[in-house]
């Protein structure tokens, strides 16, 4: 028990740590992937034809990766199977379960029939990208179905999720077709035209997002009061400086200023990173909150939990090398 | 057992004597007199909740932070340390300048009959058992916490050592063999009435029709089986204008 202002209180750790933050990231980035193929190969021009095979690969990549981090998390990792015996119709969870599956299935055919036949890929690209909305909107819904979470019950949260998917996804592009166009197909991109102009008015629009988060956070009382205090307080350093002015601002600066392909691919990186702690915030600030006593929530600090994000991480690079080599290797050596 | 739905409350009994610090024990109100059968079940007398009248606040102070309902709970269901099914939150309130009143919560799980966990548990391990009582079954539970997220009362934790979700269950393993909850019986307040709300002969019935009761977070709409008399808003209402980090 702790003693806040005279009175004997509980702190609660919170449930949902920085593997469901990583997880949340990665399939998002991943809807944003495949939605991204998918406009290419129907409606892209010349600009962004290069995109529609590289983005299937890594879209698969990162959605390998997410429910990896997630098992990681899990206190029963092994009984995830229960999962898809025991469905709950009212549960966010159990839905999303399935829609996860049903995705990187539908991803797998996607990418395996552009190296087949890009005509036939057309009808996966839109399937997938059907359950990759389907996707980004559970992760959001997720958070929204514990409604006793103020900073979470909100329709903005879906909407930001995907939104901020879409951004890490033309990020990630970014980063790759700059630095690894060889090992992930994406050659010949233009940084300039592509991904400038798309990643600065995706990063205006999030930075929008952000502001009419705050501005309702600002207008909600004393709850937003206190919401406010712990998003520039405790989380001062994960929400002011590497959310806003890291991973928003400054990318959002660097576009505007200059047009040169390392500062666009640079920019790609600090989205990435502005991406990433938004959910971060979101998830954790959100479970701060107290639901009953005064003292905020806290994360546990568990060395085994670091080590599983590492890893994962790791495994999100190395997928993302592996997959469009695996891929078009494989079609070849069948098609010989 | 024909127990087909459990209610849970929180008893006043009169004041013996007023510890008010400064107070004219004159001034004492009584908005209430003694309940019927008030000794049924646990002898003595104390008041846990907090308090419809400020008056009668402290009168229990000798007994303030006995804590009996939290340990028997933690010896009876094996809680890990670091880990509560039941806690009582404790704190001061001024009723008038240089007279405070000490005031207590228990916390633990409400019982919903629109629980939020049993509706977002992904593989329904969060069930209602046939009379009404919110369970776990630990076997089926894969450890997600997002039951934990959902619930409004922080009434849940995963357990370190078997990785399933917890949380008061009314000792379901004890009422099954016509036992108590172990909170209950051990009350040396007698704080705690526990029993069937669809017989009206039993001494939670008779108390919930006399009594005005408060629940936690009615907003919610979950409809909690565990009601409380005389509750005081400054432990049950969480003023975030004085939010803490934890010590340590």
């Amino acid at each position: 028990m702790d003693y806040v202002n005279g009175m004997a209180q509980l702190a609660h750790s919170i449930p949902f740590g920085i593997l469901v933050v990583l997880d949340f990231f990665l399939v998002a980035t991943s809807v944003g992937l495949v939605l991204i193929s998918a406009l290419s190969l129907s409606l892209g021009g010349e600009k962004v034809k290069g995109l529609t095979k590289p983005a299937a690969y890594l879209a698969l990549a990162t959605v390998i990766a997410g429910p990896i981090a997630l098992l990681a998390d899990l206190g029963h990792p092994l009984r995830f199977l229960n999962l898809f015996l025991h469905f709950n119709v009212r549960s966010a969870m159990s839905w999303g379960s399935y829609i996860l599956v049903f995705y990187t299935l539908a991803v797998l055919i996607y990418a395996w029939m552009l190296t087949k036949n890009p005509v036939k890929a057309k009808r996966w690209g839109v399937i997938s990208a059907i359950f990759g909305v389907a996707l980004g909107t559970y992760t959001g819904m997720l958070l929204v179905e514990a409604n006793s979470r103020f900073l979470w019950n909100s329709a903005l949260i879906p909407v930001l999720f995907i939104l901020s998917g879409w951004l890490s996804a033309w990020a990630l592009l970014a980063v790759y077709s700059h630095w690894f166009a060889v090992a992930t197909r994406l050659k010949g991109l233009s940084l300039e035209r592509v991904f400038r102009p798309t990643l600065l008015s995706l990063l205006i629009v999030e930075i929008v997002f952000v502001i009419a988060q705050l501005l309702v956070l600002a207008t909600n009382g004393a709850q937003g009061a206190a919401m406010l205090g712990d998003l520039f307080g405790m989380h001062q350093f994960t929400f002011l400086w590497l959310q806003l002015i890291i991973g928003m601002i400054l990318p959002t600066v660097m576009l505007m200023v200059s047009t040169k392909p390392n500062t666009v691919a640079f920019s790609g990186v600090l989205s990435l990173v502005g991406v990433f702690f938004l959910r971060y915030n979101l998830v954790t600030a959100g479970q701060e909150m107290p639901l009953t006593g005064r003292v905020f929530g806290y994360a546990e600090q568990e060395p085994l939990m670091w080590g599983a994000f590492v890893l994962a991480l790791g495994v999100v690079v190395l997928l993302t090398i592996i997959v469009p080599k695996f891929m078009e290797s494989l079609a070849q050596r069948i098609s010989a | 057992m024909t127990v087909s739905l459990y209610m849970f409350s929180v008893k006043y009994v009169p004041p013996i004597e007023s510890s008010i610090r400064g107070g004219d024990p004159d001034d004492r109100k009584q908005p209430f007199g003694p309940l019927d059968g008030a000794n049924s079940l646990n002898v003595g007398s104390c008041y846990e909740a907090v308090g419809f009248d400020p008056y009668a606040l402290t009168i229990y102070e000798p007994l303030k932070g006995c804590h009996a309902c939290t340990a028997a709970c933690k010896v009876e269901n094996g809680v890990p340390n670091g880990n509560f099914r039941i806690w009582v939150e404790e704190g001061e309130k001024e009723i008038v300048p240089n007279q405070m009143a000490s005031l207590k919560l228990p916390r633990q799980c409400n019982q919903f009959r629109k629980a939020p966990c049993e509706r977002v548990c992904p593989v329904g391990a969060t069930y209602y058992s046939e009379d009404g009582v919110v369970l776990i079954d630990s076997k089926r539970c894969i450890g997600c916490s997002f039951c934990v997220a959902a619930c409004p009362y922080d009434a849940r934790f995963i357990n370190p050592k078997t990785h399933s979700a917890e949380k008061c269950t009314f000792c379901y393993h004890r009422l099954e063999v016509g036992l108590l909850p172990a909170c209950v019986s051990t009350c040396v307040g007698n704080a705690r009435i526990f029993g069937d709300l669809n017989d009206p002969t039993s001494e939670v019935s008779k108390v919930l029709s006399e009594f005005s009761t408060d629940v936690l977070k009615p907003e919610m709409g979950t409809g909690p089986h565990v009601y409380y008399i005389g509750l005081d808003n400054t432990l049950s209402v969480t003023d975030y204008n004085k939010l803490s980090k934890k010590k340590g």
